[in-house]
């Protein structure tokens, strides 16, 4: 059976509309690790507050690389509104492999929103020390109240 | 009171005897004869990856003097993924203060079958907070796993 147009007939639609299905279910269920690893090497953050049920916005992070020597600054951002940075915290040649450490002013942030923290607060910085094994893209969330935080390595 | 001839418990020893293990697993470790804490600060170690406490991991204690962190002592979890030295005794020093306790989360996943990435993205894992009144208890957990991990100030 077929039409002789451009037009696929009704087999060739059907096989094209399975490969689409199969090549979006194994896109869904490759592991993180096969996601991350194609694209670009870079760091991004995202810090959602869940005190507030919102982005957290401005606020302040040190990233450091850690080696035996001890902690090197490397730069200072601040969140957007969206709680990410502008622009990834490190790109391609500058993501080298190692000990890094986002240094969070959490303190700083909730006393800024208005939050009534403990004096001082429970929570004034929070070190996150992760290992870039590998030329990947490394997505760290953290997600923050002023008492607690939870962080992992996303996509 | 029905007696069990043969080993000589009766059913209200048995039940006894049952309570007061139940009351064992749930009570935090560090407690003294009368069940009150002995330490103001406890922790408790919770590993994700396996669905169990987190037994046998090793964690320093630093406190602050000044402008750095200084090791007071490093222990162990015990089985039920809790540390039996009093980390701050009651009877000790006041508490006020900031203090670190660095989990070594890599070295635990290594004997605890978890497959890590090379070098494992998360080696130890350090905790920064501010014990900010003298008389409270300050419960501060892990929930781990080799790629994420969680704490809060719990009770």
């Amino acid at each position: 059976m077929g039409d002789t147009s451009l037009k696929l007939d009704r087999r060739g639609f059907l096989a094209a509309g399975a490969a689409g299905l199969a090549v979006a279910a194994i896109g869904a269920a490759a592991p993180a690790g096969a996601d991350t690893a194609a694209k670009p090497p870079r760091l991004t953050l995202h810090v959602l507050d869940v005190h507030r049920g919102r982005p957290a916005a401005g606020m302040r992070i040190d990233l450091s690389r850690l080696d035996g020597s001890g902690a090197h600054a490397v730069k200072t951002v601040q969140t957007q509104a969206n709680g990410r940075t502008a622009e990834p915290v490190l790109v391609g040649d500058d993501l080298v492999p190692g000990e890094y450490e986002l240094l969070l002013h959490l303190g700083d942030y909730y006393a800024a929103q208005g939050v009534r923290q403990s004096e001082p607060p429970f929570l004034r910085q929070v070190p996150i020390r992760f290992t870039v094994y590998a030329r990947e893209a490394f997505h760290i969330p953290v997600l923050v109240t002023p008492w607690s935080y939870s962080t992992y390595r996303g996509s | 009171m029905t007696t069990d001839t043969s080993t000589g418990f009766s059913r209200r020893d048995m039940l006894a005897a049952g309570a007061a293990l139940a009351t064992l697993a749930l009570a935090p470790a560090a407690q003294a004869a009368d069940g009150a804490p002995k330490s103001r600060l406890t922790t408790h170690v919770l590993d994700t990856y396996n669905g169990r406490p987190g037994g046998g991991m090793r964690i320093d204690f630093l406190k602050r003097d000044g402008e750095r962190y200084v090791l007071d002592k490093t222990v162990s979890t015990n089985a039920e993924g809790r540390v039996d030295t009093p980390l701050l005794p009651v009877e000790g020093a006041a508490a006020i203060g900031r203090y670190q306790l660095v989990f070594h989360v890599a070295e635990y996943f290594a004997t605890n079958g978890a497959e890590q990435s090379n070098p494992p993205f998360l080696d130890k894992v350090t905790l920064e907070f501010a014990i900010f009144e003298a008389e409270e208890h300050y419960h501060v957990p892990l929930l781990c796993s080799p790629w994420s991990y969680t704490t809060y100030r719990g009770s």
